[in-house]
């Protein structure tokens, strides 16, 4: 029987497996949905047995932006940058960064995560396998 | 099809910038506007809907905004909270109440001052995680959908900048727009990206301003004899997710289809369009998903059919969010209103209805009217 405890925090536990170089989605045990972001409830049964589980790390390229505007001061020396959302292999989606430059991406691609540093965290980012990316400027 | 409401007043301030003046002060210099063109006493409204602002949300906003313009009596009053999509999903709501008999003289109204007060609102991060990955302001959800579109149906930079061009032209010739500056495609492909694939050019302005309609039923109007009354004569709204599971298709699509399906109209009825275009590529949506062209085919009906005062589809007459004002969808709809009557700047000929669109947030909320004569 599903057991409506004080909300956990998913999102904290989330963050943390990130520290810990490990990509992670939401699982609900009760319809085997996944999603992003965190929530406590499952969208799709609205079941709170829901938990954190480990990601494959690989991902499809759904679209991409490079921002050459800087929004805040402190984004002047990081830009340009991509911004993407991307597609997990279990089926949630995501914002993400990519690295620069955008040449040679391509709706579809396929991605795998790398986590780096964010000030004194980890954030992660995705990046396309090398074939892809050779297929992408071939094309 | 049973009585239909009828829009007997519009109303707006001068748009641009108006420092030092509240939105609700905007707003009763808008609704005394739309008054005195109704032709209609204040003591005659007994519905009030109200858009809060962009820049600053507040709570009980309505009854305050109620309260300056000393309407004590009133039998509906509220907000309805989607963003850009709101002022048109409250017209709607004007009309299921006049015409259940829960008011009979509505006013409908918004104003907001980011250009002289906040404009946070358009660059903020919606959460700690997007922060992080410099994932801010409005834009960049648009420049996502317009890149994702541009790698599935091949739509091009000139693609959208057409689209700023052209409307660009129409407020040019508008002596009310905030930005009277014509675009060439040469200049506008020689800008910067801000968020590519987006330009500056593709952005909406940053405006303060204030707008209202006066809306009633065809008996009221027919013993006030003012002028010429435009028809509510269908809408619809939906709502989708930022993360649709095809990007491309929005809400906009169901929205249309009922709005459609009540005025009894297809969209090759259409005469002419007001389209939201807080960033190009929702004009590209919005013609794709009413169903004015394929999907993907948007660009080539931009550049086949055209979207000027003589093209298939005249849209955004006046100049839209793109030059007449950033204002979130009060003055198409008045422009709608101008074309209707005769009266507009660059008037279409002989046009007797009229379709207006409104976004909200991220593309989440979508809400379409359709006006006539």
């Amino acid at each position: 029987m599903t057991q409506h405890t004080n909300s956990p925090d998913h999102l904290a536990g989330y963050w943390k497996k990130v520290g810990e170089q490990s990509l992670t989605c939401m699982a609900c045990k009760q319809c085997a949905h996944h999603f992003l972001p965190s929530l406590d409830a499952c969208p799709q049964c609205l079941s709170f047995d829901v938990h954190l589980v480990d990601a494959s790390g690989r991902a499809r390229l759904l679209s991409w932006v490079t921002f050459h505007h800087a929004y805040r001061p402190e984004l002047v020396s990081r830009v340009p940058y991509i911004v993407a959302l991307v597609e997990l292999e279990e089926g949630p989606r995501m914002i993400t960064n990519l690295p620069m430059p955008s040449t040679g991406l391509v709706a579809g691609m396929e991605l795998t995560v790398r986590f780096v540093p964010h000030g004194d965290e980890l954030i992660p980012n995705f990046e396309p396998q090398i074939a892809e990316l050779e297929n992408g400027l071939n094309t | 099809m049973e009585q239909r409401s009828v829009i007997v007043g519009i109303g707006h301030t001068s748009y641009g910038a108006h420092p030092g003046r509240s939105t609700i002060s905007l707003k009763v210099e808008a609704v005394q506007r739309a008054l005195q063109d109704a032709g209609i006493a204040k003591d005659r409204i007994d519905g009030l809907f109200v858009k809060y602002p962009t820049s600053r949300f507040e709570s009980l906003y309505a009854v305050k905004v109620a309260e300056a313009l000393g309407l004590e009596q009133l039998h509906i009053c509220g907000g309805w909270d989607q963003g850009g999509a709101a002022n048109i999903s409250q017209i709607a709501l004007a009309d299921q109440a006049i015409r259940s008999g829960q008011c009979e003289v509505a006013v409908v109204c918004f104003a907001d001052n980011p250009k002289s007060g906040s404009n946070w609102a358009y660059s903020r991060a919606r959460n700690e995680a997007d922060e992080k990955y410099g994932w801010l302001g409005t834009a960049a959800y648009f420049a996502l959908f317009a890149q994702r579109h541009m790698a599935l149906h091949g739509t091009t930079a000139e693609d959208l900048g057409r689209i700023a061009v052209q409307i660009r032209a129409h407020g040019a010739q508008n002596p009310n727009a905030q930005l009277r500056k014509a675009l060439t495609l040469d200049d506008y492909l020689s800008r910067p990206f801000m968020v590519e694939p987006l330009r500056r050019d593709d952005m909406a302005l940053i405006s303060d301003g204030g707008a209202a309609i006066v809306i009633t039923s065809q008996k009221v109007a027919e013993q006030m004899g003012g002028t010429l009354p435009v028809a509510v004569l269908g809408y619809g709204q939906a709502i989708n997710a930022t993360t649709r599971e095809d990007l491309t298709t929005t809400g906009a699509q169901a929205s249309a289809q009922r709005a459609f399906s009540m005025a009894g109209l297809t969209p090759r009825d259409v005469q002419l369009a007001q389209l939201y275009d807080c960033f190009t590529p929702t004009v590209l949506v919005t013609l794709e998903d009413y169903g004015f062209c394929k999907k993907g085919q948007a660009g080539h009906f931009i550049r086949e059919e055209g979207i000027g005062i003589g093209g298939r589809l005249p849209l955004n007459t006046s100049g839209g969010l793109l030059s007449e004002t950033g204002m979130p969808g009060m003055q198409l709809i008045i422009e709608a209103v101008r074309q209707l009557r005769g009266t507009a700047n660059l008037q279409v000929k002989s046009a007797s209805n009229a379709v207006v669109s409104g976004w909200g947030g991220a593309m989440q909320t979508h809400s379409t009217l359709i006006l006539g004569t």
